[in-house]
């Protein structure tokens, strides 16, 4: 067999897997969860025995654990994840109407944390000195922010002293939502961008030292020719990994930032949901990030393969 | 070939070791190795670490009255950092505060270190079946991001710091257990340990007496560095509200009730809060990277 | 005034703990080889790098180094660019980690012409592939598709060797060229490189741990000791007629199969760097034959019928010097 076929279809069997021991788990400490959520759907009500058995009905309370399990996760297949019992509505629904909004944040954070943190990580590698100290000393001060810690700075200089972008939300139409997401990005960013720095910069510094880039000074290549073409270009392939890794992470930070920017994305939406126990949108969104989280982490192998020669598939 | 003679290796001779008080040597030898920004880091850690154990006897102020009369004023001579929306004194609840915000990691970084390096070491000396258990299973945990975990965990047991603390400790798990197996794996193909088995001593004895030493650095840098990540994660969730409830409060939570503040016109809570988090979580990391160093010249 | 296409008179390098090269002088002439031999750290490779100015960072050059009619110390950018380019190649001794791992073998042997010589792609594809055959690589257009960890150290090294052929130099450096090679290559790749060498006219400067095999690959060869060139001969003379005794100790040392002594044939003590030594000659305590005055002052190089050996007693020793383990023997 094709030795890329192979890794693919070994990847993907790998993902199934996952995906369903992640949704059993899910499903099942959920499940386990004390406090049913009919005590919110009669809102202070006490509700007669009908009325409850109604709700358990329509909701299936009642049925068996695997039985739910295999309704749940069948539904997932099609495209269905339920009811919401706060918002009566479809849970599809409502996560897709803010699927735009998170993608957007972590897509605009993505793009600062590749750009920032690999220039940043090549300036440190490639002037030593005071401009390689104060970038290590910087990047140590961003990786020890927390996103959360970052927003509310950045809220307070530059929404609330200087007034240059807003203070909370998503913004409507292109320019008006990297205006509105800015801040949020840039919380989201800088922890990544200092990480994606560190190791652009250990990587650099490492190649730099090779053996091979003597060769390449050795045999008449101008030095910005070795830099670009034999230090960098190699330096990059562990960064990949890692800015790969990095990316994914912000599926998880994004709920982080959102809040604090009271930026109505999936982030929002879920720790909204824990707090009235809508549990079937927990559910929904812990999965869809999960899902996310290693379908990144697949696509970040498979890119590894291809920008290293010296794996083999 | 013609070596006409091998080059004899020097030894270096270590750092002669004067006498001195046990205490002053102890301390002599961890500032030697940290360095001197390791040294500042751990100097900070342990004022903050005092400051959270003696917090109600500093505190000037209650933490918890409320003061309507002196509700939302700046910084000044008797509330130094100012006080919040009911009269509350910032300082006092900043000191109170570090009690959570010290205690909920160093929970999560026992529990989970603990339970992962029992979990490698099974995994590690069992080998085979038990070995690939063990691995399958962390494969599943490493797909949850931790915070992710939390949060679950959150919505299960309600808002609250046990919620958090189980599930962040489930979340790190897998983490050390896949840096300690790999040690643990590396170090149990030493010969000293093929040694060991020879005289007859047994799996278990073995773990605890040859490999957990050997290890114990390693697991230690390794421990710092995520107290370090479960700090921001602890913070972060009771930034959300889901941790800590009020009355009681760590700097999360004060991050939170700061913004309040500061959108009307007070951003002292806010900064103050943030920028210990972040002081907090730079002393952990520079102190866990000069321990990492030290962990690697040890291999 | 000289014709020499290499001509090293004075180099001293040195580091911040001291010296590392003393006053080293010799010549090659175009087409001709020159053996460099000496234990570890005797400071042949950086001999050899401060022929095409790669000196670390931290090293201090100084003397005259003139190769192919440039001052190659005093050369800077595009100059400098060129000569290491067009004059001189350096083979280095390991080629695994001197090949770019992640480029192909192709990248790697055409980026310099395509680049810096301005040859068309195709155009230097086809003069690569010519001189991969050349160097005895079967299969040229796969090798070019193929990635260094792809091929075996032996016919790494034959790329290697390629590249610098490829830009047709006056003069090939070649540090320990089969050192890092299994046993079987090493004869081989030696084979290969001092037939292209001769075929093409190409000067060389060839080091090496083994005496022998300088002697036998190389015109005249020259022996350092802790930074400084002790000894430089003719490689027939040298071998018959050791003018130092660091030379002969190094002949003397050498295993032989039929040899049963008991006694192992070493010079005592261990090679120093060129800033520990003495005032005096830096060989004189592990010496056999030193005097007081070989402790106290360093001797002179003194020249002789195109034989140069730095050494007070040279005249004394002249012709007594042993050249194998068996007249040790027998004196001893
Ligand atoms: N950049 C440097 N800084 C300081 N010392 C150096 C530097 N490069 C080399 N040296 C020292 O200079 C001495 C000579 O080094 P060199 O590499 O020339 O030895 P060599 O004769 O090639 O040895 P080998 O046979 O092991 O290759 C060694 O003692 C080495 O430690
Ligand atoms: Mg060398």
């Amino acid at each position: 067999m094709n030795p890329w076929l192979k890794f693919v279809s070994k990847r993907l069997a790998g993902l199934v897997v996952v995906f369903f021991a992640a949704s059993f788990l899910v499903f099942s400490l959920l499940y386990l969860a004390p406090g049913s959520p009919i005590s919110f759907l009669l809102g202070n009500r006490s509700g007669t025995p009908e009325q409850i058995a109604a709700i358990r009905a329509q909701y299936h309370l009642d049925d068996p654990f695997l039985t739910r399990y295999a309704a749940w996760l069948g539904g997932i297949l099609h495209g269905d994840l339920g009811q919401s019992i706060v918002y009566r509505q479809d849970v599809a629904a409502l996560i897709g109407a803010r699927i735009p909004t998170t993608a957007a944040l972590v897509g605009y954070a993505s793009v600062i944390i590749l750009i920032v943190g690999v220039a940043i990580g090549l300036l440190a590698a490639l002037r030593p000195g005071w401009v390689d100290a104060t970038l290590r000393g910087g990047m140590t001060v961003a990786l020890s922010t927390p996103p959360f810690v970052v927003g509310v700075l950045l809220i307070l200089v530059f929404a609330l002293s200087l007034g240059w972008f807003p203070v909370f939300g998503a913004g409507r139409g292109f320019a008006d939502t990297v205006w509105h997401l800015t801040l949020p990005a840039l919380a989201l960013a800088g922890g990544g961008a200092a990480f994606l720095g560190r190791i652009t910069r250990a990587a650099t510094r490492g190649e730099l030292a090779r053996d091979h880039v003597e060769t390449a000074r050795a045999r008449g290549l101008g030095e910005s020719r070795v830099i670009t073409r034999h230090v960098v270009r190699n330096a990059l392939i562990p960064v990949v990994t890692v800015a790969g890794l990095t990316v994914a992470s912000l599926v998880a930070g994004a709920v982080v930032v959102e809040s604090v920017f009271a930026v109505d994305g999936l982030g929002s939406l879920l720790v909204r949901a824990i707090l009235q126990r809508d549990f079937v949108v927990v559910q929904a969104l812990v999965l869809l990030l999960v899902v996310t989280f290693i379908v990144i982490n697949t696509i970040v192998d498979v890119i590894y393969l291809l920008v290293d020669p010296r794996i083999k598939a | 070939m013609s070596v006409i003679s091998p080059p004899t290796g020097r030894l270096e001779a270590g750092p002669a070791t004067r006498r001195r008080t046990p205490v002053l040597a102890v301390a002599a030898r961890t500032g030697r190795r940290l360095g001197a920004s390791g040294t500042v880091a751990a100097a900070l850690l342990a004022v903050l670490v005092l400051v959270a154990a003696f917090a109600p006897v500093i505190a000037p102020f209650d933490p918890t009255a409320p003061d309507l009369a002196n509700a939302l004023t700046g910084p000044g001579a008797t509330h130094w950092l100012g006080t919040d929306a009911l009269g509350r004194d910032t300082l006092s609840r900043l000191i109170v505060g570090s009690r959570i915000t010290l205690v909920g990691p160093i929970l999560v970084i026992a529990v989970s270190t603990a339970a992962g390096t029992a979990l490698a070491l099974l995994a590690a000396y069992a080998g085979g079946r038990v070995d690939m258990v063990v691995s399958r299973v962390l494969d599943v945990l490493f797909a949850v991001p931790g915070i992710v975990f939390a949060l679950v965990t959150v919505a299960i047991a309600g808002p609250g710091l046990p919620g958090v603390v189980i599930g962040l400790s489930i979340a790190y798990t897998p983490y050390v257990a896949r840096v300690v197996r790999s040690a643990a794996l590396r170090e149990r193909a030493l010969p000293y340990i093929d040694a060991a088995w020879v005289t007859g001593r047994s799996g278990l004895s073995i773990c605890l007496r040859h490999l957990l030493p050997n290890l114990a650095p390693m697991i230690m840098a390794q421990a710092v560095s995520a107290l370090g990540l479960a700090v921001v994660d602890i913070a972060a969730i009771s930034f959300l509200g889901l941790g800590v409830q009020p009355p009681a409060t760590d700097w999360g939570l004060m991050v939170k009730s700061g913004i309040d503040t500061a959108l009307r016109g007070y951003p002292t809570e806010a900064l103050a809060a943030a920028v210990l988090i972040a002081a907090f979580v730079a002393a952990i990391t520079v102190v866990s990277d000069r321990l990492t160093e030290q962990a690697g010249e040890l291999r | 005034m000289n014709d020499h296409l290499v001509d090293v008179k004075g180099l001293c390098i040195d580091a911040p703990v001291g010296r590392l090269v003393d006053d080293v002088s010799f010549h090659i002439d175009s087409g001709e080889a020159l053996g460099v031999v000496g234990e570890s750290g005797s400071g042949k490779s950086l001999t050899a790098r401060a022929l095409i100015a790669l000196t670390a960072d931290g090293l201090r050059v100084s003397g005259s180094v003139r190769v192919a009619g440039h001052d190659v110390p005093g050369l800077r950018g595009r100059a400098l660019r060129q000569f290491r380019g067009r004059s001189v190649g350096m083979i280095f001794q390991d080629p695994r980690a001197h090949i770019n791992p992640v480029r192909s073998i192709g990248d790697f042997l055409v980026e310099p012409l395509v680049l810096e010589r301005r040859q068309r792609p195709d155009a230097a594809r086809r003069r690569v592939l010519a001189i991969l055959d050349e160097v005895g690589v079967s299969d040229g257009a796969r090798r070019l598709r193929q990635y260094p960890h792809e091929l075996s150290g032996g016919l790494l090294q034959r790329v290697m060797i390629a590249s610098v052929l490829a830009a047709e130099p006056a003069l090939i450096l070649a540090d320990e060229p089969t050192t890092a090679l299994d046993v079987t290559s090493q004869a081989d790749v030696m084979a290969i490189l001092t037939e292209q060498r001769r075929e093409r006219g190409l000067a060389l400067l060839f080091i090496t741990h083994d005496l022998e095999l300088a002697a036998a690959t190389c015109d005249r060869t020259a022996v350092m000791y802790a930074g400084r060139l002790v000894e430089t001969a003719d490689s027939t003379g040298l071998q018959e007629r050791p003018g130092h005794p660091y030379t002969s100790g190094l002949m003397v040392s050498r295993p032989s199969i039929d040899l049963r002594a008991t006694r192992l044939p070493v010079v005592p003590g261990r090679p120093v760097a060129a800033f520990e030594a003495g005032p005096g000659c830096a060989f004189a305590p592990r010496c056999p034959h030193a005097q007081t005055a070989c402790e106290r002052e360093r001797p002179e190089a003194r020249e002789s019928g195109g034989t140069m050996v730095a050494c007070h007693r040279a005249a004394e020793l002249a012709g007594s010097l042993p050249t194998t383990i068996e007249e040790v023997s027998v004196h001893g």
